[in-house]
């Protein structure tokens, strides 16, 4: 608790009118000084029970956009702060950023206006320095009256929410293996500095040295070098993360990291190099080489979450099957003039289409692993393209995938589609 | 604040204590009215700022000490009146509230009264103040400890 200017005031002049009345020894003094102090206890009693109804009724409701987050982009958020509304209590809201964060943009605090009583809003943007999960600090709440003031830090596990996965900027960078908790790569030789994948556009959160001076003097814009994978000898596993938006999956979700930590346990005993990708659907989460500690591995995956899935591939062609849609055309597209047209269309369109950039990734992925086995670790959510597109992939670098899926994803819906993929094997787990 | 109600209120008891010491039948009595009515004066003012509420109050409280050494009974309706006001010009509550803290001054003012006129000495005064400011501060300090557990509670 804090006295205000005019509280400290108060107080002041009730230790001068003691000292008054001792060295004048007058009733008269020390009756005004005693009046002030229980006048001065009852405005305490009260801004304390103001202050003990107004803080449990503080609700926090931060907004952030889905997405994926790396370390140093700006993440934008909306602090939506509820409470009971006093109109003689001066409220302000101080929101307490993540460890390692940085405010880029807005402010973290605000004082509760008149013209939106009970509601006070935050906007701002803020970069995260550190990576994995991150939480908010709290809520440092300010109540003040004419008297008194009070600060109190909110530090209760809803004041804290969401938690944000924050993904390193750079997950192939040796050197920055202290800097950004990276996963030691040692053994994995650098890629040749000559082999450039392509280029694109400076992000914010690139590394500085990978900016292709050259280039982006020549276009007037910042380009970045992407160099191509490391290649590694190691098995390489795939895990399919849920869709954070659907919130069915949990048990199942955590029976396929069971089964992949089995998997994995049983690799390590041979001491062989392993890959993990990361995914979710059509969204390429993180791709990076394992420790060499099983412990530290344990570690890491249990980290794995559901995740939002900002691409989402709908029909997703393969060479040699097409989708039940598309089969069901198949057998009117001789007697009907439009569908053929229509087929013709789809088919031109699927030749000449781009590579998504789900399929480059996979693609280079696969192009990185020598070795020919592929353990994909899936639940089959929502559509199947980005496992076909896999599949292609894998197809193509000659690689044999080896499928691992919970007992309770194995469905009637899901067997039909499995049985169409050209698997090595399936294990239900 | 609202200026015009307090104004005839205060006014209002100002010329019944006025009165009151009239039918007494004192006339040196008559100073500490005409005292209170200055104080009244200075205190009606609408304060623009805490700071001007502060230096009235402290101003209403020289008064009441100038009435006090010549009468103390005279001093208790006096710091009355300036509590009354101070709640006013250091407003908390809302407006339904605000019955309640004309109570609650009155009920300070009168208690404050009695303790001085019981007691009777300036060092066993002395004495009860030092335990009031001794006991509000153990006060506070278990609330700072409360409030502090309150803000980080758990959710099991």
């Amino acid at each position: 608790m804090k006295l205000e200017r005019t509280g400290s005031g108060i107080a002041v002049l009730v230790m001068a009118i003691v000292v008054l009345g001792l060295v004048f020894s007058e009733q008269a003094f020390l009756f005004a000084a005693f009046s002030l102090i229980l006048f001065l206890s009852y405005r305490y009693l009260v801004f304390i029970s103001e202050v003990r109804t107004i803080i449990p009724s503080v609700r926090v409701e931060r907004k952030i956009p889905h997405g994926i987050f790396r370390q140093g982009s700006d993440i934008h958020l909306e602090n939506e702060i509820h409470f009971i509304n006093n109109p003689a209590m001066h409220l302000a809201f101080d929101d307490i950023l993540p460890e390692g964060a940085q405010i880029v943009r807005g402010s973290t605090g605000e004082c509760a206006s008149a013209q939106n009583p009970g509601v006070c809003t935050l906007h701002y943007a803020f970069r995260s320095m550190h990576t994995g999960e991150i939480l908010f600090g709290g809520l440092n709440v300010t109540l003040k009256d004419p008297l008194f003031a009070e600060t109190l830090t909110l530090t209760d596990a809803q004041y804290r929410h969401p938690e944000i996965l924050v993904y390193p900027v750079q997950l192939f960078d040796s050197k920055s293996e202290k800097r950004y908790s990276v996963y030691s790569i040692t053994s994995i030789p650098m890629a040749d500095p000559f082999e450039v994948q392509y280029f694109r556009e400076y992000q914010v959160g690139d590394a500085p040295k990978s900016i292709d001076w050259k280039l982006s003097a020549k276009y007037g814009k910042i380009f970045i070098r992407e160099y191509s994978y490391y290649r590694t000898t190691g098995q390489l596993f795939i895990i399919d993360l849920p869709d954070r938006g659907m919130q069915e999956t949990s048990a199942t979700f955590r029976k396929l990291k069971e089964a992949l930590i089995c998997s994995i346990n049983a690799e390590t005993k041979e001491n062989i190099d392993l890959f993990l990708v990361a995914i979710s659907g059509g969204n390429l989460i993180s791709a990076a080489p394992m420790p060499h500690n099983f412990n530290s591995i344990i570690f890491d995956l249990n980290r794995l979450k559901p995740e939002y899935r900002r691409f989402h591939l709908y029909r997703t062609l393969d060479s040699g099957h097409h989708t039940k849609k598309t089969r069901y055309l198949d057998s009117y597209l001789e007697e009907t003039p439009f569908l053929y047209a229509v087929n013709r269309i789809r088919e031109v369109f699927s030749e000449t289409r781009r590579f998504t950039p789900f399929e480059q990734e996979m693609g280079r992925i696969f192009h990185s692993v020598n070795q020919s086995e592929v353990n994909l670790f899936t639940t089959f959510q929502g559509d199947d393209s980005h496992v076909r597109i896999i599949m292609r992939q894998a197809a193509n670098t000659g690689k044999h995938v080896h499928l691992f899926i919970p007992k309770e994803a194995y469905s009637a819906q899901n067997e039909s589609k499995i049985e169409k993929l050209p698997f090595n094997s399936v294990t239900m787990v | 604040m609202r200026t015009k109600t307090t104004l005839s209120r205060a006014l209002l008891l100002a010329l019944s204590l006025v009165v009151v010491v009239h039918a007494i039948g004192s006339p040196i009595w008559f100073a500490g009215p005409l005292i209170l009515l200055a104080l009244l004066g200075i205190q009606i003012k609408s304060a623009k700022s805490a700071e001007t509420a502060y230096a009235s109050l402290a101003i209403g409280e020289s008064l009441v000490i100038i009435v006090g050494l010549s009468s103390m009974v005279l001093a208790l309706p006096a710091q009355i009146i300036v509590l009354l006001l101070a709640g006013e010009q250091f407003p908390l509550n809302t407006r339904e509230r605000m019955t309640s803290d004309a109570l609650v001054s009155i009920i300070i003012g009168i208690t404050a009264g009695i303790v001085v006129l019981v007691l009777d000495d300036v060092y066993l005064i002395l004495f009860v103040i030092l335990c009031a400011i001794l006991s509000i501060l153990v006060f506070v300090l278990f609330n700072e400890k409360h409030l502090k557990r309150i803000s980080e509670r758990t959710n099991a």
